[in-house]
């Protein structure tokens, strides 16, 4: 018989070939339009896994003297002001460590620092510049980038991608939770504002 | 008669299966995971008392509840929810690498808050420790207000422990019972004191 006779080899590719062959038919090869990332308005929140963020507005500055955060010679600060709220269990530090997950990230912007963290976070009320979200309690903070004096000016349009990452579980080599990569989870369009020295702002 | 055996030694080996994946499960099921076999030691005590763990001494001498606090640096911040304010007293009792009070936090319920760095030399979270000689000072605690005022907050527990991570080693353990003090329009704090009780 023909079925005794043949490879078991020649059988598989076979059905492989069938199988794929048929993927292709009913739309295998055809392609998938990406998830468009949603966009979300100033003052709209965006509640990612464990921070929900609500972005205010976008401005440039020369420094904040009083909380020592000065950009070095040359270069000005771009700030994102935003509500957070931390929604987990535990205090949430906000990143300003390059990789940490519940923050922002301004596209298209050539940063001074190699980082594309925040140089600083400042908490509005008081300008305290380490900052622990506690759970439930909304916050007021400034998210802080050094950028060259010439990067960007008043009335540019920034593009700001809020970036988020899931819990996967408990990691078992290390101790603590384990979280997915960071994913742009939507973006924000502002017009930046100039606050000159800032005196007064 | 040898036919019988043979059905007997059949019951016996499907028992004795048994009897192994009973114990099986019981080892699995038993066997402490990562969390518990790494938690810390936590070490009970009173308000008002002296709490002594491996490496820490602690004495917690009052909690208060405000709207706002006003710190002796000057620092006054406001917050959406309200300030737990606890005079505590730390200090070291063995000479480890620098210590610290890295882990100061109020858990009420299955949430913890962490002691506020915003007051800076205000508070004395995440203060330099020594062996023997006392921080006494204030640590203040952000938290909604509608947790202050919860079933739960009545069973709170101030935690304590030197260096950030607590793990295999003392963690002090308060109870505290947020739900019976009154929330004062405004506090404020004394300044933290080294080498005084």
């Amino acid at each position: 018989m023909l079925y005794d006779r043949l490879p078991t080899k020649w059988l598989i590719t076979g059905i492989s070939a069938v199988l794929l062959g048929l993927s292709a038919v009913l739309g295998g090869l055809d392609d998938v339009a990406p998830t468009p990332i949603p966009r979300v308005e100033a003052g709209q929140p965006f509640a990612g896994e464990r921070l929900t963020v609500t972005a205010e507005r976008a401005a440039l500055i020369d420094g904040f003297p009083e909380q020592g955060v000065m950009p070095a010679d040359g270069n000005r600060l771009l700030v994102v002001v935003a509500t957070v709220e931390n929604t987990s269990n535990d205090p949430l530090r906000l990143a300003t460590l390059t990789g940490d997950a519940d923050t922002m990230l301004p596209v298209d912007v050539d940063f001074a620092a190699e980082s594309s963290a925040p140089t600083a976070v400042l908490v509005f009320d008081d300008g305290s510049t380490v900052s622990t979200v506690q759970p439930g309690v909304p916050v007021e903070v400034a998210f802080v980038w050094e950028v060259a004096a010439h990067e960007l000016s008043g009335g540019d349009e920034l593009r700001v991608d809020l970036l988020d990452r899931t819990y996967q579980g408990e990691a078992t080599v290390y101790f603590g939770d384990r979280f997915s990569d960071d994913f742009v989870a939507g973006y924000l369009a502002f017009t930046i504002d100039d606050l000159g020295a800032g005196s007064d702002g | 008669m040898t036919r019988t055996t043979m059905n007997w030694r059949h019951v016996a080996n499907g028992a004795g299966l048994v009897v192994i994946l009973v114990i099986a499960g019981l080892v699995a099921h038993s066997t402490p995971s990562i969390a518990e076999k790494q938690a810390p030691i936590a070490v009970r005590g009173e308000l008002g008392e002296p709490v002594a763990g491996r490496n820490i001494l602690a004495t917690v001498d009052a909690v208060r509840v405000a709207r706002s606090v006003e710190a002796s640096n000057g620092w006054a911040g406001g917050t959406a929810g309200v300030w737990v304010v606890v005079d505590v007293s730390v200090e070291a009792r063995v000479d480890g690498l620098d210590p610290t009070l890295g882990y100061a936090r109020l858990r009420v319920g299955e949430t913890t808050f962490s002691a506020s760095t915003r007051p800076g030399d205000g508070s004395i979270a995440e203060r330099g420790m020594t062996v023997g000689i006392a921080w006494t000072g204030p640590l203040m605690f952000e938290l909604p207000l509608d947790v202050v005022s919860s079933p739960a907050a009545a069973n709170a527990e101030l935690q304590l422990a030197l260096d950030s991570d607590p793990r295999v080693d003392s963690l002090l353990v308060i109870p505290v019972d947020l739900r019976a003090l009154d929330v004062d329009e405004s506090i404020e704090t004394d300044r933290p004191v080294w080498g005084a009780r």
